[in-house]
């Protein structure tokens, strides 16, 4: 790389920095090391999205029938249903980890058997502020 | 364009922060011997260092930035991502992940892949999590420097780029996670005390909770979900059905469960009730973030047009527009991004500025020396040290990975720097991250859930099931108008963790198991019941 394209380079970071984005088209259609490594990249950008173009038209045509009648059903779930969904992972959390998890297993490793130890309180003290907040936005 | 003028008082406040930071990096260097204590700081980490690390090295500078943005846009119900997509999933991680990563002795999560199904898995998993810490690296990076730094002081976003790259690189370089979770410890402090300056001095400026509510409401229809959590399924941003299901069960747990930057710390655990406990404990403190992060971009809505309209010379005009609501035409800003920056440069007064920026940093510092530390962890043991071994070669000793840890540490931090001007026309920060993590996240949870919970999930399974989910995300996200969501990022990752799901139970169950020996004490149940194998686990954690 010669000092010039080092400071293109440089002058290139900058004002990109600043906001000019119109460096890279200048230095693309200058040519020489730098401009030649920007063409190569706008180039490779380019390419990029239009395989992307691509690939989602080929595929357009198999995944809307699949997923257009899922989203049209879920459009239609009555909206109660977001808050209800969402305070049962709360309390289905809460009494997963209190009566389903096996003591030792929930607790194990611990080195003390202080009642602030035992991780279901945690999980409790944890969860409960949620609930009240998902139900006060509802 | 009118710029903060840090008061000699910022400046004291920040370059204590800094050298605080400094310090305690480079103290923590006296412990490091070997690539145990560099990588999971010896496995002497308490809950309480592991829980505030995990929240600030999750809540970065973008949280604040991009989080406040969509409040301001969409409101309340940005904080669905540190509500429902936080305390859940973290309860799910310290019960039925962490254990099983803890007791094996693992230094990561492609690890513990690689050691349930095989090498290839652990390879391809490894690969995405780099390119993507790298992304994160290099937008954490970007944002703070230009749409914090630049935007409120002026300052070249270069010059902010390279002097946070070379201090927080400077002591992850040194100390490695023991430096990363002692100095989050005092960034937790700094980034709360910042973070709750700001919420208090909003609510202030607005008159209180009550006249917010009121005067978003008078703002009309437009505004009228502002203060609703989850939002109608036709919303554009955040339909109920993608936050509940694809963030609150699919997203979520996978990103508090195979996100080694968040795991990490509990793999450094010094016994097993510490790592769950510092995971729950990390849970309750990140609850009070939206409160810091949310509520001021909700405030800025009724706080800026106010201001704006008294003087509209204090907001460069081409960042303002007009948009019509009930109260008559409100001055907006049209880049969600600058909210919180525009807020602390009319609103906080000298003092509170520099508690506020050494916030801002120390949430980008956290994240970013986290994120680093993990990255070389798994460059080091996933991609590295196995792909020496599978062509031939022997093992690195302790030494070398040591030297190789700093090394990939020290190459990161530089080429996250040199590439940040690349990502300055991305728009909508937050989303854009959520988009690149929700291409692999499900596949990724989908093979660590059934590796843990179905002893019949075997290496074909899972090597065709994340490889066929991640092409299945990439057509999700390719095709135009597939879900409601403009981001389809939830759905996309809710679909692809069925579909992976699907597709390693049909060709695991297709294909011979594992033998028991390979998978006793990785499966659950099989940990508890069997003696011989809890010792041969610890055995191997002790050495």
């Amino acid at each position: 790389m010669t000092t010039l394209d080092v400071t293109a380079v440089l002058s290139s970071v900058v004002a990109q920095a600043k906001g000019d984005t119109s460096v890279l088209t200048e230095a693309a259609e200058k040519g020489g090391f730098f401009g030649t490594v920007v063409a190569v990249s706008n180039a490779i950008v380019e390419g990029w999205l239009a395989f992307l173009d691509w690939f989602g038209g080929v595929f357009e045509p198999v995944a809307k029938p699949v997923f257009l009648p899922v989203n049209r059903f879920l459009a239609t779930v009555y909206q109660p249903w977001a808050q209800i969904f969402a305070l049962a992972l709360f309390v289905g959390t809460m009494v997963w980890v209190c009566f389903f998890i096996k003591p030792e297993m929930l607790n194990s490793g611990r080195e003390n058997r202080a009642l602030w130890t035992d991780l279901r309180l945690w999980t409790i003290v944890s969860m409960v502020p949620h609930l009240f907040v998902y139900i006060y936005f509802m | 364009m009118q710029f903060v003028h840090l008061h000699w008082i910022d400046f004291s406040i920040i370059a204590v922060y800094m050298v605080g930071c400094f310090v305690i990096g480079l103290y923590t260097t006296k412990y490091i011997d070997n690539a145990g204590d560099f990588f999971l700081a010896g496995k002497a980490l308490p809950f309480w260092a592991i829980g505030f690390s995990i929240v600030v090295s999750d809540i970065g500078a973008t949280d604040f930035v991009g989080v406040a943005g969509n409040a301001y846009t969409y409101g309340i119900s940005a904080a669905n991502f540190d509500w429902l997509g936080s305390m859940p999933a973290m309860v799910f991680a310290a019960f039925i992940f962490v254990p099983y990563f803890w007791r094996s002795g693992v230094f990561t999560i492609p690890e513990f892949l690689g050691r349930r199904y095989n090498a290839g898995v652990q390879l391809i998993n490894a690969g995405i999590w780099i390119m993507v810490m790298l992304i994160s690296l290099v937008m954490m990076l970007w944002t703070t420097a230009d749409d914090l730094v630049r935007t409120v002081l002026g300052y070249d976003p270069m010059v902010t780029v390279w002097a946070m790259a070379l201090i927080t690189g400077f002591y992850t370089f040194s100390g490695g996670l023991s430096a990363v979770v002692m100095t989050d410890v005092v960034q937790l402090v700094v980034m709360y005390v910042g973070g709750l300056s700001l919420l208090a001095l909003s609510l202030w400026e607005v008159g209180g909770w009550g006249n917010l509510r009121e005067g978003i409401a008078a703002m009309g229809d437009q505004f009228a979900n502002h203060f609703t959590i989850l939002l109608p399924n036709d919303h554009s941003a955040f339909p109920w059905s993608g936050i509940v299901f694809g963030l609150g069960v699919v997203m979520a747990v996978a990103y508090m469960s195979g996100n080694q930057a968040i795991v990490h710390r509990t793999l450094g655990a010094r016994t097993e009730w510490d790592a769950k406990a510092g995971m729950l404990l990390g849970g309750f403190l990140k609850s009070f973030i939206p409160l810091m992060v949310a509520l001021p971009g909700l405030c800025a809505l009724i706080y800026l047009p106010n201001v704006i309209k008294a003087d509209p010379s204090v907001v460069p005009a081409e960042m303002v527009e007009y948009v019509k609501t009930a109260a008559g035409d409100m001055p907006m800003l049209k880049e969600q991004d600058k909210v919180v920056p525009t807020m602390m440069r009319l609103m906080l007064p000298p003092g509170l500025q520099g508690l506020m920026f050494a916030g801002l940093f120390a949430a980008l510092m956290s994240s970013i020396s986290g994120t680093l530390s993990s990255a070389s962890t798994i460059f080091v043991t996933d991609i590295f040290n196995r792909s020496k071994v599978l062509l031939g070669g022997k093992p690195l000793n302790e030494r070398q990975a040591l030297n190789w840890g700093r090394g990939f540490t020290a190459f990161l931090i530089i080429a996250s720097a040199v590439l940040a001007p690349q990502f300055a026309r991305v728009g909508g920060l937050y989303n854009f991250i959520q988009t690149i993590l929700s291409l692999f996240q499900g596949p990724t949870l989908a093979i660590l859930l059934l590796g843990i919970l179905w002893k019949r999930a075997n290496r074909w399974g899972a090597l065709t099931g994340l490889i066929t989910g991640v092409f299945f995300c990439f057509i999700l996200w390719c095709v135009p108008g597939l879900f409601p969501s403009d981001d389809p990022f939830l759905y996309v990752a809710m679909f692809s963790f069925v579909f992976a799901m699907v597709v390693t139970v049909v060709v695991s169950l297709l294909t011979p198991p594992e033998p028991e020996d390979k998978i006793r004490g990785l499966v659950w149940g099989s940990v508890l019941k069997d003696t011989e194998t809890q010792a041969a686990l610890e055995e191997r954690v002790s050495q």
